[in-house]
């Protein structure tokens, strides 16, 4: 364990734990339960590595999601930057539009928009993965389910890309770009609020205007509030996703094929490809007040990381987490998170896996990485990325 | 045996009720919730696997 607060992550550790997150966390937890790091994170931050302490940390109000993030705003993007009791009225709003029972309603969508992506490519014998399937499938789903128009999807993923992750030649740079897109995104957010508050509609959107929680109704800029935080995790967690499961069974054709042979595996598949891919490395939190992990003293006030993925590939909690086996059992991942702050999004990201999985199995059930090709691998603002990726498979 | 849900620790992931809509329903918000039977004895595998397999550690089997 480092008991320095600014050692900086060589460049050469980043491309590992993009490329490897398994070994890489492997040799983190190795040598302590708590490291820091300055890059990419903001330098001094914490990383909990160690499975048990992370997922205790996620029950523990020793820690809190305020003021973890800005994304170029002065207000806190809800649900995740507030604590209880606001956090549970929030999400007494946002859950019930947002349940297993309603998002599986969305499975025939789903399942269209599926086929009518891979009718684009499917004689081709080939795609880019990301761009093809990966960005539009979870993006025009969202926007579908939202209450967005589908030609906004560029703009909202330029948004997406230009706050999570800044580019520019200084940290100036960087935080004026964000702040410029934030803006735009607010001002956007606010236009789609002001009509669906006139138009009514059957979207989420409709829902959350009308929606009241002991007779009182969401304001404006809690709407905002609100909006952008579901649009960066709408547009960028299950494209990451479905990127990883694709290079992983690509490559592994013996898994491939239990998919193949029984679509009844498609559901503990996901589960299994969620725990071992993690895509949605890390959560960020800051400490309430002084606390320890492990023996290791963390302040009050301290920025903190805790690696989900660590805490799914830590052999302390899953026997062989290197192993991908779908017959797992029992699976008791963190995948989307735990404690109060469990990613609101994630019956829809089940949904959204699950369509994707069955119906493109159905009609590309054997493909490969196109040879010569290297899968790119990226994990910036915490979330693991695969672009780009080249897919090939045989049109006889 | 019976199923128990600690309605304080479930966070709505449903892993139990979307893989064991016989044992276990969602509430308004999503939280799960077990039905108060007695388990038949050929329940009894997947009851253990919902336990198991529970990101909060929520569930329990109650005598």
């Amino acid at each position: 364990m480092s008991d320095r607060a600014t050692d900086p992550l060589p460049l050469a550790s980043v491309e590992e734990r993009a490329r490897d997150p398994h070994a890489y966390f492997r040799a983190r937890r190795a040598e302590g339960p708590v490291q820091w790091l300055s890059e990419p994170v903001p330098e001094g931050t914490a990383v909990v590595v160690a499975g048990d302490a992370v997922y205790r940390a996620l029950h523990d109000d020793a820690y809190t999601g305020r003021g973890s993030v800005s994304y170029g705003r002065t207000r806190p993007i809800i649900p995740t930057h507030v604590d209880p009791p606001e956090h549970t009225r929030y999400r007494r709003y946002l859950d019930p539009p947002m349940k297993h029972s309603e998002m599986v309603k969305l499975d025939p969508h789903i399942a269209a928009r599926a086929n009518q992506l891979i009718d684009g490519f499917l004689d081709r014998g080939g795609c880019e993965f990301h761009t093809e399937f990966a960005i539009p499938l979870p993006g025009t789903t969202f926007l579908h389910l939202f209450g967005m128009p589908e030609e906004d999807l560029p703009f909202l993923v330029a948004f997406k890309d230009s706050v999570m992750k800044p580019t520019g030649a200084t940290p100036e740079e960087q935080r004026s770009g964000q702040e410029e897109w934030a803006r735009r995104a607010e001002e956007y957010f606010a236009g789609l609020i002001a009509r669906a508050r006139h138009d009514g509609g059957d979207h989420l959107l409709g829902r959350f205007v009308t929606a009241e929680v002991n007779g009182a109704r969401l304001g404006t800029d809690e709407l905002v509030d609100i909006c952008f935080q579901l649009t960066l995790g709408g547009l960028d967690t299950v494209t990451a996703t479905l990127g990883l499961m694709w290079t992983f069974l690509a490559q592994h054709p013996e898994h491939r094929a239990m998919i193949n042979a029984d679509p009844a595996m498609i559901k503990p598949a996901v589960e299994e490809l969620l725990r071992w891919a993690t895509p949605v490395t890390a959560v960020k939190r800051r400490t309430t007040r002084g606390t320890e992990v492990d023996g290791c003293p963390l302040p009050a006030g301290q920025p903190v990381l805790l690696s989900i993925f660590s805490a799914n590939a830590d052999p302390a909690r899953f026997p062989a987490p290197d192993t991908v086996d779908f017959g797992r059992q029992p699976n008791k991942h963190n995948a989307f998170g735990g404690g109060i702050h469990r990613c609101l999004g994630s019956h829809l990201a089940r949904v959204e896996l699950v369509a994707a999985l069955r119906e493109w199995h159905r009609r590309i059930p054997d493909y490969e990485i196109a040879p010569g090709e290297e899968p790119s691998y990226s994990d910036a603002s915490a979330i693991r990325m695969v672009s780009p990726l080249n897919l090939r498979w045989s049109t006889r | 045996m019976r199923l128990e849900v600690d309605a304080a620790r479930c966070a709505g992931h449903g892993r139990c009720y979307a893989m064991f809509p016989d044992l276990f329903d969602e509430d308004e918000v999503g939280h799960a919730i077990a039905y108060p039977d007695e388990l038949a004895p050929a329940d009894l595998d997947g009851a253990r696997v919902a336990v198991g397999n529970c990101p909060e550690t929520a569930i329990r089997l109650a005598p």
